[in-house]
């Protein structure tokens, strides 16, 4: 019998579903979403501050060549680099635990903790660079590859100030399992994805 | 046959609309009150922005001739009845600056991006209600720092809409270079944050929340142009932001980013290395995506309307979403082409030239589907119609020059002319604005539940279409004559034709003239708003979502249940159909279809229930339309 009056579940990009107004949306059977919402909001947003920081360094690029002078960087850079690596990693860690338990346990909790502290501690370490640049002079006017130190280093950290604040988020959220965990990913998601922008930085800032 | 079918599926709504006015009215998450209040502020940015246009052409067509009655109202600007020289910049600044951002975009993309996004997908709402308030509170303010500017010392930015550096950097350059600039990036830095917080919403609605059924190939253009000019905003949008952020450090902090060692004022500036092509790149990078962002949106609500009121399907539909998402792409890397006389390597300007050149391909082929979609077609001349029509005329007129000024060879000659102005003032203050015209009185019945006067509505249509041809085009003439841009006074030059002056004089009344002509359209708007005939819900005869749903849709837009989609947005004039319109809510077995791929499909006895049952069905069921067409056909 010729079948009609058939509901496409899985044409391109044919993700069938229904929504309520505010939440996550409920699906109304066949297909489902594309991914997470929140998922979602986050590659998008994603990709806005990829584009915010591919505009800020390739004029870092242009800029710092053509002028020609480098900046020696503050030694502790590298340190943070590590720390915010490690926070990276911690999370990772916890991403992974609660995959596998489905629960957040004590240990679990200390992990979130730790991420957000060593999200901190980077933060303070950056702080403490400018500082070191200061004592030796050099401020935002005083030459491109300076200005650009202190403009993209202060640009990521405001971004990470926000991942902050969803990390803090996280943990005011952590006994409802459900929401937390609905959180997790996306919040998560960000975090790698500043730690991934600042070695590009880093990158930048130190061969350009 | 044209009753909404809705999906027997498990959906339990909450719908808690709020009662209180404020949260009703004022700070209300609904995403059509959303779209209500983006329409109107835009509109009366909108409204600022052609009055400052007035008060140009008054010294470009009569140069010092003081004229009392401007003097009077608007005595800041005015010195001895006469437009100040440095209120002439700032009023062109601002003029650029509202009418592209706080107007078109803006309407656009959070006025009709709110009111069609939900509704044609079959959502109750944005997918982050919050934010989508939030985005146009956020908005308003960076209005209202743009209006500001216009009242603090030294007026208003003048550095033009593009804000090229020294003029914007420098804060001693003009008298808008100083608190007016810094509150105009300020605005700007503001109005991005907006937009980026809109955008994130239109895409994520658009990707996640369609209802049951509602492929993305079944998408109306509307849907699918909002969703593109949404993803170049996302993406093109932060590049400013970011030539923003270096800009205000140039002003405020004493960096060298786009200033070098200049003599401003006789004084030597300290500052060195700096290049202000960096921030013409990143100007540009957002500015050429940014005209996109104002054309998609028409050209989708031109499609919408001229397929509806032609009683055809929209001829090409696969083809005019692949030139959508074509275009979207090019309008990326075409952006050098604003730089030809900036300075800028040859071989750099040949490849730009290559793809503004191809950007014309899918603007071509999106023409010929309007032509297709209009041939033989029962037209039906609403003013929605004419101006949908209308917009296609300009487009064509419009885009023609931008393949002149495609070339560096012609467009070294031309780039600094009136030429310039009359090109995108048909594409944009034109063509743009055409499709607004053409969206609000197409979708009026379904904003307010009213009707909106034909006769008048097409009185506004002929006044503005002729007007609109009368101002910007002979500007090609005064573009070919070597007429500057952007100058307040040259009526002395010695190399201009004498009657260059007079071609002013004309395009000055006829600017008058068509600007004096909205008032027939404000006063139809609010004539329409109380007095307007009730409307129907879909008074057009339309397939698309929204006109399933009451005119003014309620508080979640669909009742108990949400709508399910059967087939594409555009069944009209069907062979064997009971009406020339099938809605998108009506089953296959009920109604035979036109969508691409299933052509032939024709009403046949298939139990409801097998339909239901493939609705929740399976992928081989789906996807290549079912087979059911190809079935029935042979």
């Amino acid at each position: 019998m010729p079948v009609t009056g058939t509901v496409p579940t899985k044409s391109w990009g044919g993700i069938v579903r229904g929504n309520i107004p505010g939440g996550d949306g409920a699906p109304i059977g066949g297909g489902g979403p594309l991914m997470p919402t929140g998922q979602l909001f986050v590659w998008l947003l994603i990709a806005g501050v990829t584009m915010f920081f591919a505009a800020l360094s390739s004029a870092a690029i242009v800029r710092i060549g053509v002028d020609g002078r480098s900046l020696s960087l503050p030694g502790i850079v590298w340190a943070n680099t590590l720390v915010l690596l490690a926070s990276s990693g911690v999370l990772g860690i916890l991403q992974w635990r609660v995959r596998r338990q489905r629960e957040l346990d004590r240990r679990g909790q200390l992990l979130l903790w730790a991420t957000l502290l060593l999200g901190v501690g980077f933060l303070g370490g950056q702080l403490a660079a400018w500082a070191e640049l200061a004592r030796r002079g050099v401020f935002l006017p005083s030459f491109p590859a300076a200005s650009f130190f202190y403009v993209l280093t202060a640009a990521h950290g405001l971004h990470l100030l926000g991942g902050l604040l969803a990390l803090a988020l996280l943990i005011a959220v952590r006994k409802r399992l459900l929401v937390f965990r609905r959180r997790l990913g996306p919040v998560a998601l960000y975090w790698h994805f500043l730690t991934l922008v600042w070695l590009g930085l880093l990158g930048i800032l130190q061969w350009r | 046959m044209a009753t909404p079918h809705v999906a027997t599926a498990e959906v339990a709504h909450a719908q808690h609309e709020p009662t209180s006015f404020w949260r009703r009215y004022i700070f209300s998450m609904d995403h059509k009150v959303i779209a209500i209040q983006y329409i109107i502020t835009a509109g009366l940015m909108g409204i600022i922005g052609l009055v400052m246009s007035w008060l140009m052409r008054i010294p470009l067509a009569w140069p010092g001739e003081s004229v009392p009655i401007a003097a009077k109202l608007f005595p800041g600007l005015f010195e001895g009845g006469v437009l100040r020289p440095d209120a002439y910049l700032a009023m062109m600044t601002m003029h650029g600056t509202l009418m592209i951002f706080f107007f078109l975009t803006a309407i656009f993309l959070g006025g009709f991006g709110n009111l069609l996004i939900p509704l044609q997908c079959g959502a109750r709402d944005m997918a982050f209600p919050f934010v989508n308030m939030l985005s146009y509170w956020v908005f308003l303010l960076s209005c209202i720092l743009m209006l500001a500017s216009l009242f603090v010392t030294g007026g208003a930015a003048a550095a033009g809409w593009t804000a090229y550096p020294p003029l914007s950097a420098v804060r001693t350059a003009v008298p808008g270079s100083y608190l007016g600039q810094t509150l105009w990036l300020l605005s700007m830095a503001v109005f991005i944050v907006s937009s980026v917080m809109g955008g994130l919403n239109y895409i994520t609605t658009v990707l996640n929340l369609r209802t049951k059924g509602l492929s993305m190939m079944r998408l109306p253009l509307t849907v699918w142009a909002l969703f593109v000019a949404a993803v170049l905003g996302l993406l093109s949008f932060p590049a400013l932001f970011a030539g923003a952020v270096l800009l205000l450090l140039d002003r405020h902090l004493g960096t060298s980013f786009y200033l070098t060692h200049i003599v401003v004022g006789g004084e030597h500036l300290a500052r060195e290395g700096g290049n202000p092509l960096l921030w013409q790149h990143l100007f540009w990078f957002l500015g050429h995506p940014e005209v996109y962002i104002l054309i998609l949106p028409a050209m989708g609500i031109a499609s919408e309307i001229i397929s509806n009121n032609a009683r055809k399907p929209i001829f090409g539909y696969r083809v005019m979403v692949y030139s959508i998402l074509a275009i979207g792409f090019l309008s990326f890397i075409v952006w050098g082409h604003h730089m030809f006389i900036s300075g800028m390597n040859i071989w750099l300007s040949a490849a730009f030239t290559l793809t503004t050149l191809i950007i014309a391909v899918p603007s071509a082929v999106k023409t010929f589907n309007w032509l297709g979609t209009l041939w033989r077609g029962k037209l039906r001349f609403t003013p929605a119609m004419l101006f949908a029509v209308g917009f296609v005329s300009t487009f064509v007129t419009g885009g023609l020059t931008g393949i002149f000024l495609g070339n560096p060879t012609i467009d070294i000659q031309l780039h600094d002319t009136y030429f310039v102005v009359a090109h995108f003032h048909i594409v944009m203050a034109t063509s743009s604005v055409f499709g607004v015209f053409a969206g609000i009185y197409h979708w009026f019945p379904k904003m307010f539940g009213r009707m909106m006067d034909e006769r008048l509505g097409k009185l506004h249509f002929w006044l503005t279409f002729l007007g609109m041809y009368a101002i910007f085009f002979p500007m090609h003439y005064l573009g070919f004559m070597g007429v500057p841009r952007r100058y307040y006074g040259f009526g002395a030059l010695q190399y201009l034709a004498p009657d260059a002056q007079g071609i002013q004089v004309f395009i000055s009344i006829a600017a008058f003239v068509t600007g004096a002509a909205q008032l027939i359209f404000l006063y139809n708007v609010v004539r329409s708003l109380w007095w307007g005939k009730r409307a129907e819900a879909n008074p057009w005869q339309a397939t698309a979502l929204e006109w399933q749903a009451p005119s003014p849709p309620p508080h979640g837009n669909w009742g108990e249940q949400l709508p399910v989609v059967y087939r594409w947005a555009y069944d009209y004039s069907v062979p064997g159909a009971s009406q020339d319109f099938v809605p998108q809510t009506v089953p296959l077995e009920q109604e035979p279809t036109g969508e691409p791929g299933r052509h032939g499909a024709i009403p046949i006895a298939a139990p409801s229930a097998a339909a239901h049952a493939g609705g929740n069905g399976t992928d081989g069921a789906s996807g290549d339309g079912a087979g059911n067409g190809r079935t029935q056909g042979t």
